[in-house]
């Protein structure tokens, strides 16, 4: 199996971390939080699906929701295989970041 | 959370709208009641505006990419259809070129009858005014006559009249057509006919034909002044400025020094007013010899328009009784003809024009979408009886996901391909047969397309209209196939297709038939115009019009002289000829034999002594005029319908006043047609009197050197007036133009018609046979016979014809009885017609299928069963 891509990584570990109210506001307003970055929707939507069609995500809709003008949420949970994606990861970068020594900002940098 | 409840918004449905295209999750939309919850987090945060923005950057930003990638899909499967298109039409050549053929043809005669009813709709609107412009013309309640009622001529007075005493009418003026159609206009040596009319000084202020020399307020207000157009003043003049300089002008009773005081641009072809002169109306007022019609409301020469102001036609309309009433006017109405519609929509007595009408319009507009229809059936049956050969191209295409919506694009988007092929072709056919269409109709087209925006338009909705037409059934049939179905076992064209394709073909074929049958009657009626006995001989006979005074004065020296040649049978001189005698008199007073006095209408016309012999007209009663009366100046001849209608036991010696006159009858002549067949004969008399037309009857014989015959005498002593003349043949030939041409331009598009219907029988017989080779095959091997096949094949497509031929019946007959009825005297319809046209159209339809049958029906059964 491919190794997952950094995008792929985040949004699997906001849902694992969002457990049981992960869909997309909470998702994109959690990587807004932690990256310090503007997240689109549509950056959210893509990994979303493409991760649902590897099988590493899976999801349920909810009842219709008033405030959200009566469109459901799409809740989504990992699956055993992203869980097993997502330790894969963690592993590769415990074993790549190891030895590294010596790596901080350049202080002098105008 | 009540809170949030309460203060919950809507985002602008608009850009909701448009997100909701850019993506569906399904068709759960969830993305939209994502963004909803930002939406109003921010409102709650920032406030609404900063929201609403927020809201639109989003849809903003996502529909670049949604544009792009829509773009990027469709054009690569725009090209996929592109090919595919392209090499089915090149597989399939036959078919192909049967095809694009059909429609090329369809679309060029489709778009060139279009663009001449556009030239005969756009009469008389290049004039700034044309909205305003309207024709005065009068009724006279007591003409009875059921033809022409309403006459194009007025008073001198009446001008004036309208503009001091309503004031809706803003300007009027007139215009006065000389008394010959065509007058000499002479510099030094030069001198050719024209036609032109005298005209009031703000004729040039009110119409908008532009002078390019001259002064349009000044140039026809003085007397003697004319103003031509550019072509006389290029013949006359050449390259001199004629401004300023002086020309003769001579008709048959006037001559005229005129001063030219403006050059004209000749006036548009789309003009019920042509002229190449304008001479001013003071002129003619100046001419003392012009009194008995000016300054007079009992002779109406004039042609009267107003310019009135814009939507008050009916307040004008609705002042003429109390204005008549005014002037002590009695007996006749007064309307108002607007200037757009006097082409269309006017049939008047002493018109300026010979005007076409609206139902030919219409006629021309019908056989333009019957021919593109039956044009476009044949794309329709060819590409659904082929749906087999495709289906398996569409099977595929489903499985890979292709959806209805898809598939119906590509087809449809093919029509177009084949319709865009075919009207390049059709171009291509306009330029060619355009010479040959304009003189079909009789006028100059010109189709110039960059120019001309309205014929763009029409070429677009040409392509757009045979697209959709030809293309939305089979795009709707082929898309509609079942994927499963067509892959496991390739299915044929089914039932329910063929019989939809044989009513297509019912359809075209009753087309055609109504235009065969449409043509045979308008034949025979025209032959019958042409063999009628008309009660005079119309043979061999020329006539020279006599147009200035001078030859006038010689009429009787041209006459002995052209007598003393052989080949001379006779020469009457005369007002009118026997194909038009059109002077009215409104009321003769004449009395029955019971005493009581009425007032008759008649025609009358002046003739000479020999007029009834050279016309071979039959005198019933009493005698033709002759030089051994001294008496016969006063003499008449009346015609039957004149005699039948007072009631005359014995109309011989009758007594009557005319022209301040004592007249009395000295013969009755058999009735001839002496107006159009369109009109009942009407009463008529003959007195004599100069004429102004030398008649002469000629043997038989060598035509050219006869013609340079009566040349040579005539300008032997014509005093320099041209010879000029024509055959009274064509004369009465021109008395049924419009019907000649409307016969002949049906003719060829029924022609056309038919040819194109049996390009698609074709077609489709060579697939239904290629369809059925198998079975043909099996038949011959089981001993069938090759007439016992063709029969088979054959009879399907016989018995589509024949019921073609029941729906076509009815149309045709209800049709062609109205046209008919145009025809004061006219064919009764009768059964061989139908009979002829059923004939004609079984015969090319069987002709038409015949090869392909024969092919079929010979073929060898061991090379069409060799693999089974």
């Amino acid at each position: 199996m491919k190794i997952l891509s950094r995008s792929e990584e985040l949004v699997l570990l906001a849902i694992w971390k969002l457990e049981h109210d992960a869909y997309c506001v909470p998702i994109r307003n959690r990587l807004i939080k932690i990256t310090g970055k503007n997240w689109s929707f549509g950056s959210i939507y893509d990994p979303l699906e493409r991760l649902e069609k590897k099988g590493l995500l899976d999801s349920f809709l909810t009842d219709p929701i008033n405030e959200r003008g009566g469109r459901r949420k799409r809740i989504y949970r990992l699956t055993p295989l992203g869980k097993k994606a997502l330790l894969e990861i963690k592993s590769i970068h415990d074993a790549s970041w190891a030895d590294v020594r010596g790596l901080k900002p350049e202080t002098n940098k105008v | 959370m009540t809170m949030k409840t309460s203060n919950y918004i809507k985002p602008p449905r608009i850009a909701e709208w448009m997100l909701k295209s850019v993506y569906s999750d399904k068709g759960e939309y969830t993305h939209l009641g994502d963004f909803r919850e930002v939406f109003n987090e921010m409102y709650q945060g920032k406030g609404f505006l900063f929201a609403w923005l927020w809201y639109w950057f989003q849809v903003i930003r996502s529909l670049r990419g949604l544009i792009s990638n829509k773009i990027y899909w469709s054009t690569l499967m725009f090209k996929n259809y592109l090919v595919i298109s392209f090499r089915n039409i090149i597989k399939n050549k036959w078919f192909s070129v049967t095809n694009i053929t059909g429609l090329a043809v369809g679309m060029a005669c489709f778009i060139l009858i279009l663009a001449y009813v556009q030239f005969e709709m756009s009469f008389d609107r290049f004039h700034e005014k044309a909205g305003s412009i309207h024709l005065v013309i009068s009724h006279d309640s007591y003409m009875k006559s059921n033809v022409e009622e309403y006459s194009a001529q007025t008073p001198e007075l009446l001008a004036k009249a309208l503009t001091d005493s309503i004031p809706e009418i803003v300007n009027a003026t007139r215009i006065m057509k000389p008394w010959t159609k065509k007058a000499v206009l002479q510099n030094n040596e030069k001198s050719f006919y024209e036609t032109g009319l005298y005209a009031d000084g703000n004729f040039l202020s009110i119409f908008s034909f532009p002078l390019i020399k001259g002064n349009k307020i000044e140039s026809l207000a003085s007397p003697n002044s004319i103003v031509i157009s550019e072509s006389a003043a290029k013949k006359l003049f050449g390259n001199e400025d004629p401004i300023g300089k002086s020309i003769e002008y001579k008709e048959r009773h006037k001559q005229f020094n005129l001063h030219i005081t403006g050059v004209l641009k000749n006036p548009p072809p789309n003009s019920h007013l042509q002229f190449d002169y304008l001479i001013s109306v003071p002129t003619l007022i100046a001419d003392k010899s012009n009194s008995f019609m000016i300054n007079t409301w009992e002779v109406g020469n004039f042609i009267t328009y107003v310019e009135v102001k814009k939507g008050s036609k009916a307040i004008v309309e609705g002042k003429f009784p109390p204005f008549l009433k005014k002037y002590e006017q009695k007996g006749y109405q007064l309307y108002l003809q607007p200037l757009k519609d006097i082409h269309l929509r006017s049939h008047f007595w002493r018109e300026t024009s010979t005007n076409n009408e609206m139902k030919y319009i219409y006629l021309f507009i019908s056989i333009a979408f019957v021919i593109l229809l039956i044009a476009c059936i044949n794309y329709m049956n060819l590409a659904t009886a082929r749906a087999a050969t495709r289906s398996k191209e569409i099977g595929i295409r489903k499985v890979a996901g292709a959806n209805r919506t898809q598939l119906f694009k590509q087809f449809i988007g093919e029509s177009f391909i084949v319709a865009l092929l075919a009207l390049g072709i059709a171009l291509v056919l306009i330029k060619l047969s355009l010479p040959y269409f304009c003189s079909l109709v009789g006028i100059d087209i010109q189709i110039n397309y960059l120019h001309n925006t309205a014929l763009m338009i029409l070429l677009i909705l040409t392509v757009m209209f045979v697209g959709i037409a030809s293309g939305s059934y089979p795009a709707i049939v082929l898309s509609a196939l079942k994927p499963v179905s067509i892959l496991r076992d390739f299915v044929r064209s089914g039932k329910k297709g063929s019989r939809m394709r044989n009513i297509f073909v019912v359809v075209q074929f009753s087309a055609s038939i109504i235009l065969i049958i449409g043509t045979i009657i308008i034949f025979g009626q025209m032959n019958y115009i042409k063999t009628k006995r008309l009660g005079y001989d119309r043979e061999h006979v020329a006539v020279i019009p006599i147009r200035t005074r001078e030859a006038m004065k010689e009429t009787s020296v041209i006459k002995t002289e052209l007598l003393n040649f052989p080949e001379v049978e006779g020469v009457s001189v005369s007002g009118g000829l026997p194909t038009n005698i059109r002077s009215r008199l409104l009321g003769l007073k004449l009395e029955k034999d019971n005493g009581e006095k009425v007032k008759m209408q008649m025609c009358f016309d002046y003739v000479d002594y020999d007029f009834l012999d050279v016309f071979k007209i039959e005198l019933l009663q009493g005698r033709n005029f002759s030089r051994e009366y001294g008496s016969d100046k006063n003499g008449v001849i009346f015609n039957e319908t004149a005699v039948k209608k007072m009631g005359w036991e014995e109309p011989l010696g009758k007594k009557f006043s005319f022209m301040r006159e004592d007249c009395h009858i000295i013969g009755v002549v058999k009735d001839f047609y002496f107006a159009s067949l369109h009109s009942h004969i009407e009463p008529m008399f003959l007195s004599l009197e100069d004429g102004s037309n030398i008649a002469v009857r000629l043997k038989p014989g060598n035509v050219p050197r006869n013609i340079s015959l009566l040349k040579e005498t005539f300008e032997k002593n014509s005093h320099g007036q041209p010879f000029d003349f024509y055959f009274l043949d064509d004369a009465f030939n021109q008395l049924y133009r419009r019907e000649q041409r409307t016969g002949k331009a049906f003719e060829y598009f029924a022609i056309l018609a038919v040819l194109i219907a049996c390009l698609g029988l074709l077609g489709l017989s060579a697939f239904t046979v290629e369809q059925r080779t198998k079975e043909i095959g099996i038949r011959k091997v089981l001993g069938a016979s090759v007439p016992q096949i063709m029969t088979l094949l054959t009879k399907e497509f016989v018995k589509l014809v024949v019921i073609a031929n029941v729906i076509a019946f009815p149309v045709a007959y209800f049709a062609m009885s109205k046209w008919l009825q145009n025809f004061a005297y006219h064919i009764s319809i009768s059964p061989w017609m139908f009979i002829l046209a059923a004939a004609a159209a079984l015969g090319i339809a069987f002709l038409t299928i015949s090869y392909q049958t024969f092919r079929a029906a010979a073929s060898n059964p061991v090379d069409t069963l060799r693999y089974e």
